[in-house]
C-alpha cells in the first residue's frame, strides 16, 4: 500500500470517530474537494483532508459547531481552499487543451454511438460517413454531457441532501423527452446529405492518440 | 468602510509569517494566537487557505506531527523566502503606517451633524 492509499485508510478510520451529523458535513466537503479539485495530485488532496478531519475532530472535543471554524457556507470555504491551491493554468494551453477535448470526444461520440452500430449491422468496416444531422446531434450530446458534468460538479453536496420534487422528476422527463424529439427532427428533417467521408481507420487512429493524450494528462496531473 | 475582514484582508497574512517566525506552529495555534492579539474573528478556517498559500509559494516548510486524537497534524516554519517576505511585509506595513499616521495626525475623532 503506497503512502498516499495508507493516508486515505487512516483519514477514513478516524473519520469514523465523528458525530453523525459532523460526518454528513465532512463526507460533504469531501466529496466537493475531491470533484471540484481536478488540478491537484491524490496526495495534496488527501492532505487537505486530513487538515480539515483534524478541525472536525477539535470542533467535537470542544463541543462547538464547525460553522464556527469554517462558515455557515462549506462551499465558499472549499472553494477558498481550491483557489489557494490550485496552479494559475496557462490560458493558451487552457484553450488549446478545451478544443482538443471538444473534437476528441465529438469524434468519440461519432465513433461509438454512430459508427459501431453501422458496422454491426454491415459487418464490415464501412467508410464513416459524416452529414449534418450527426453533426447537431454530437454538438447538442456534448452541450448537454457538459451542463451536466458542471452541475453535478457544482451541486453534489446539495444534491446527496434531498429527494427531488415530483415537479423536478416530471421537468427532468420533459428535458429529456424534448432533446430526444429534437435529435429526431433533425435526422428527420435535415437534407441526409454526406458532408465528407474517411476511411475507418483513419477514425480509429485518431480516436487512439485522443484517448492516449487524455491518459498522458490525466497522469501528468496526478504526478 | 468599518469593516475589519477588509483590513485584514492585505495584512493578514503578514501576520501569519510573524507569528510562525517566532516558532514552530500549527493552524489552530496560530489562529488563537491572533485571537490573543484582538483578532477574534479570525478562525482556523480562514487562515487555512492562507498557510496553503504560503506553503505553495515556499514561504512555509512544514512537518507532519502526531496529535492526540486526530490525523497527523501539520506543523509550520518559515523557510529562508518566508523570512525575506516577512521582512519586506514589515518595510510596507512601516511605510504604510507612517504615511496613514500623517494623514490623521490632526484628527481629534469628533463629529458634528450637519
Amino acid at each position: 500500500m503506497n503512502e498516499v492509499d495508507k493516508m486515505r485508510k487512516e483519514n477514513l478510520k478516524i473519520s469514523r470517530k465523528l458525530n453523525y451529523e459532523n460526518l454528513k458535513k465532512y463526507n460533504d466537503i469531501v466529496c466537493y474537494i475531491t470533484v471540484n479539485s481536478i488540478n491537484l495530485n491524490r496526495k495534496e488532496k488527501e492532505e487537505i483532508i486530513s487538515d480539515i478531519l483534524d478541525m472536525f475532530l477539535r470542533c467535537e472535543e470542544e463541543g462547538k459547531p464547525i460553522e464556527e471554524v469554517i462558515g455557515n457556507d462549506h462551499k465558499v470555504f472549499c472553494d477558498s481552499i481550491i483557489q489557494s491551491v490550485v496552479p494559475k493554468e496557462n490560458k493558451a494551453w487552457c484553450y488549446f487543451n478545451r478544443i482538443i477535448t471538444t473534437i476528441g470526444d465529438a469524434i468519440t461520440i461519432y465513433f461509438t454511438i454512430m459508427y459501431i452500430p453501422t458496422v454491426i449491422k454491415n459487418r464490415d468496416f464501412v467508410r464513416c460517413s459524416v452529414n449534418k444531422s450527426n453533426i447537431i446531434t454530437i454538438m447538442i450530446f456534448e452541450f448537454i454531457c457538459c451542463a451536466l458534468v458542471n452541475y453535478f460538479k457544482k451541486n453534489l453536496s446539495k444534491l446527496s441532501k434531498r429527494k427531488s420534487s415530483k415537479k423536478e422528476k416530471i421537468l427532468l422527463g420533459s428535458g429529456y423527452g424534448l432533446v430526444a424529439l429534437l435529435i429526431a427532427m433533425m435526422a428527420y428533417k435535415l437534407p441526409n446529405c454526406i458532408l465528407f467521408s474517411v476511411s475507418a481507420y483513419y477514425v480509429i487512429f485518431i480516436v487512439g492518440i485522443y484517448w492516449l493524450y487524455k491518459l498522458v494528462i490525466k497522469v501528468y496531473e496526478r504526478r | 468602510m468599518n469593516d475589519k475582514s477588509q483590513f485584514l484582508k492585505g495584512t493578514l497574512e503578514g501576520c501569519i509569517l510573524k507569528i510562525i517566525n517566532d516558532k514552530e506552529i500549527y493552524g489552530y495555534e496560530i489562529a488563537e494566537t491572533l485571537k490573543s492579539y484582538g483578532l477574534s474573528g479570525v478562525s482556523e478556517g480562514t487562515i487555512y487557505p492562507l498557510l496553503l498559500r504560503l506553503e505553495k509559494a515556499e514561504y512555509l516548510n512544514s512537518t507532519k506531527k502526531e496529535s492526540p486524537y486526530g490525523p497527523k497534524r501539520k506543523y509550520y516554519r518559515l523557510s529562508l523566502k518566508g523570512k525575506e517576505e516577512l521582512k519586506n511585509f514589515y518595510e510596507n506595513w512601516i511605510e504604510l503606517k507612517d504615511s496613514i499616521d500623517k494623514i490623521f495626525i490632526d484628527y481629534k475623532g469628533d463629529f458634528e451633524y450637519e
